[in-house]
């Protein structure tokens, strides 16, 4: 064993020597900057952008509403008007939850009954006397349950993560209400199962005190105002940058054996009193963890570029998720790391093909480029065979690389299961192996 | 000479690539502390059995065995006492020479950094050695390989070509090392060559190849006595090639003029008295006499020349 891991010393010096190897492991780190950089940017440009059509502030507004409101008098423009009034007044801003109350207490009551509620609400800070009121007059079971909770956890409105989450359950209890539990179809009861998660997850939060469920989090390519932007999401968002560390990890693979022919060094190489096929191992084990090296290079990188370019908040935020109908919370950085490992998966396999052509075939560049062609083309290959019915395609490495969808089961082919998709990728990662161990134990040189 | 002690046994070997069959039945033994050279014209498969002794192409059929060691069946152990340089010293030319060595020494036991340092003041690198190869000339590459191929105390070492693109000073230089390893050390050094004129001041034995057969293996005294046999060659130079021919009282068949210079073949037996005798006549004849001196070193070549000619009807593989 000791004389395997002087082997790989080995390995690992001839390849850390070469100029190609720095300039890769350079690029990793700027990939990991570029991104938190490019958060940053896109949080910033969010931030200055207003999502709705006034640009100018909601007093004008609120004034514009009441102008109109004057001018055409609709049904009920009245009460609409001492909404408005109040809200200018009170200089809320749409965003503040308050704002949604005050809108729910202009479409119950009116006249004099709606300016002493929205007293309440602004200027007597009396948010108590305006909840029970709202639950007395809910009509969903969702609506009731929380005013209540508001009322039983002095809640008050404005809070802005309690909001959401008593949001969230009260939705999937009004949902859930509605159904009827013992008549579903396989669909509904799926739906169902969703809303009771949600649920779970929503008052989780609230007994825990957890502002931020970083499971919640949208990609960083799907976020639109700028407080989707944490610490979180553009960490979670650095896993879609693993295939970059693939097309690395395919140039390194295919050059480990191809280069030894190249160089003409494969003889010194061979004429050592080692067995080739250790060799050979040698040589795949430090591409592999090489990969790894990177992968976890990236994730190191991360930590601080995205402290600095966004910055730490949000960064002690679990990771929450619903298994077997209790909840349970992992650290995000563990969440972190299996995402990186789950998409690592593609790459080991790209890699391993890489390095099985290159011990056939003696040629760096063949090897990387049609290594890199499959990585590029697997996916359109195994699109259109789908679409040509072929269900042979399912048994193809590029049909199972994405076990993030297959788990969630989501494959491209129909009733394609985990156990199933690991099992071809096991079956071909022993056929390149395979491959490789044929190619460079038994060649002549 | 220890002939007792044989580093180095092949019996048998074939060796078939695609159609053709390389090498027929090599058979020979290297012995302990002798120069043993593997002579051959190009392509006449002393690669090839330098690279089945190294485990680099497998063996048809045959036997090979490194201080009694398999190299099929044991594979490590064979290879423990053997070290080479096969074809070009090819290194791994981004790293130093010391880098190159240390890459060596961690893939055979026992090498230790003292080992390394000695080994490369025996070839006397010592003040290169932290140069990247790649800056390295051809003679100093080819210093660098026989290093790491005697870093790890091998009892066999087989160098192919070794003198191929050196200048004759770093053949000489490369020369001495080899006979002070086989003399000193009483290592088995296999010196793989086409030259005759090499093998002659390198080696102690010398096995002849042919057209993938081996046709003998001679001592080199062997060899010179075959070369002279019961005559003897001179080369005279005079100024007047025609009138001295006239004078040379011997037969015809044994005087020929070659390159500018008269060459006679005399009978080994009475050679000394007989070149006195033209010496006068030639000086008798009032013909300027410049030199006279014996060929040797040719007769050697062509010993060995006509020895493959024979056996392989001229012709030469690819």
């Amino acid at each position: 064993m000791a004389k395997f891991f002087r082997l790989v010393k080995n390995e690992y010096i001839k390849t850390l020597k070469k100029l190609s190897t720095k300039i890769m492991l350079v690029l990793v780190v700027l990939a990991g900057l570029a991104l938190a950089g490019l958060g940053a940017f896109g949080k910033h440009q969010m931030s200055s952008d207003h999502y709705y059509y006034y640009t100018e502030s909601d007093q004008n507004y609120y004034q514009d509403q009441i102008d109109w409101l004057e001018m055409t008098q609709p049904d009920g423009y009245e009460n609409q008007i001492v909404l408005y009034k109040y809200l200018k007044e009170a200089d809320i801003d749409t965003s503040d939850s308050r704002y949604e109350v005050a809108e729910n207490l202009a479409g119950i009551f009116g006249g004099s009954e709606l300016e002493g509620y929205l007293d309440s609400l602004f200027a007597k800070n009396d948010w108590k006397t305006v909840c029970g009121a709202l639950k007395d007059n809910a009509v969903s079971e969702g609506e009731k349950w929380a005013y209540q909770y508001r009322l039983d956890n002095d809640v008050p409105f404005g809070d802005s993560w309690k909001d959401e989450a008593i949001e969230q359950a009260a939705q999937a209890k009004t949902a859930m209400s509605s159904e009827n539990t013992e008549m579903l179809s396989a669909d509904e009861a799926e739906q169902y199962q969703e809303l009771e998660e949600s649920e779970k997850l929503a008052l989780y939060r609230l007994e825990n005190g957890i502002e931020l469920n970083t499971a919640d989090n949208l990609s960083l390519f799907e976020t639109y105002e700028a407080d989707q932007v944490n610490f979180w999401t553009v960490f979670y968002t650095s896993a879609s940058m693993i295939p970059i560390i693939g097309l690395l990890i395919i140039v390194v693979a295919g050059s480990s054996v191809a280069s030894e022919f190249s160089q003409g060094t494969i003889k010194f190489l061979l004429i050592n009193p080692v067995k080739r096929w250790k060799i050979l191992m040698a040589k795949y084990f430090t591409v592999i963890s090489l990969g790894y090296i990177m992968l976890a290079l990236l994730y190191l990188v991360m930590i601080p570029a995205i402290g600095v370019f966004i910055g730490f908040e949000g960064i002690g935020a679990p990771y929450l998720y619903v298994d077997n109908g209790t909840v349970c919370s992992i650290s995000s950085f563990v969440r972190a790391a299996q995402m990186y490992l789950l998409n690592s998966v593609s790459i080991i396999i790209m890699a391993t093909l890489a390095f099985a052509v290159s011990s056939l075939f003696r040629s760096a560049a063949f090897s990387i480029g049609i290594t890199v062609f499959l990585m590029l083309a697997g996916n359109t290959i195994v699109s259109l065979l789908k679409a040509f019915n072929q269900d042979w395609a399912r048994y193809l490495v590029f049909s199972n690389t994405d076990l993030k969808s297959i788990a969630e089961g989501t494959p491209i082919f129909a009733q394609q299961t985990l156990t199933f998709a690991i099992a071809v990728l096991v079956a071909h990662m022993a056929v390149f192996i395979l491959t490789a161990w044929d190619g460079f134990v038994k060649r002549e040189v | 000479m220890a002939e007792n002690n044989v580093l180095l046994k092949i019996s048998g070997v074939n060796k078939t690539i695609g159609k053709r069959q390389i090498l027929h039945d090599i058979s020979f033994e290297a012995y302990a502390g002798e120069v043993f050279g593997f002579l051959g014209p190009n392509g006449a498969g002393k690669t090839t059995t330098i690279k089945i002794i190294v485990g680099l192409l497998s063996l048809d059929d045959g036997e090979i065995y490194v201080d009694g060691a398999d190299i099929r069946k044991n594979f490590e152990a064979a290879m423990a006492n053997i070290g080479g340089i096969v074809e070009n010293p090819e290194m791994y030319k981004y790293m130093t020479g010391m880098e190159n060595l240390r890459q060596y020494a961690r893939m055979r036991n026992g090498v230790t950094q003292e080992r390394i340092d000695e080994v490369v003041s025996l070839v006397k690198l010592s003040n290169r050695i932290n140069d990247k190869v790649s800056k390295y000339s051809l003679g100093m590459r080819q210093r660098l390989g026989v290093a790491q191929a005697i870093l790890h105390h091998p009892k066999v070492l087989i160098l192919d070509e070794p003198t191929n693109g050196l200048d004759p000073a770093g053949i000489k230089e490369l020369r001495d090392i080899l006979k002070e390893l086989a003399h000193k050390e009483r290592i088995c050094v296999l010196v793989s060559s086409h030259l005759m004129s090499e093998m002659e001041l390198m080696c102690d034995r010398v096995g002849i190849i042919a057209n993938g057969k081996m046709l003998g293996v001679h001592t080199m005294e062997e060899l010179i006595s075959a070369s002279s046999g019961d005559k003897k060659e001179y080369i005279i130079c005079v100024d007047d090639i025609p009138k001295a021919l006239a004078v040379i009282d011997i037969e015809e068949s044994r005087k020929r003029v070659a390159d500018g210079r008269i060459a006679v073949d005399l009978p080994a037996e009475n050679a000394q008295e007989q070149i006195c005798m033209i010496n006068k006549a030639i000086v008798g004849a009032g013909i300027k006499l410049y030199t006279v001196s014996e060929a040797e070193n040719k007769k050697l070549e062509d010993v060995f020349i006509q020895l493959t000619e024979d056996t392989q009807g001229g012709g030469q593989i690819g």
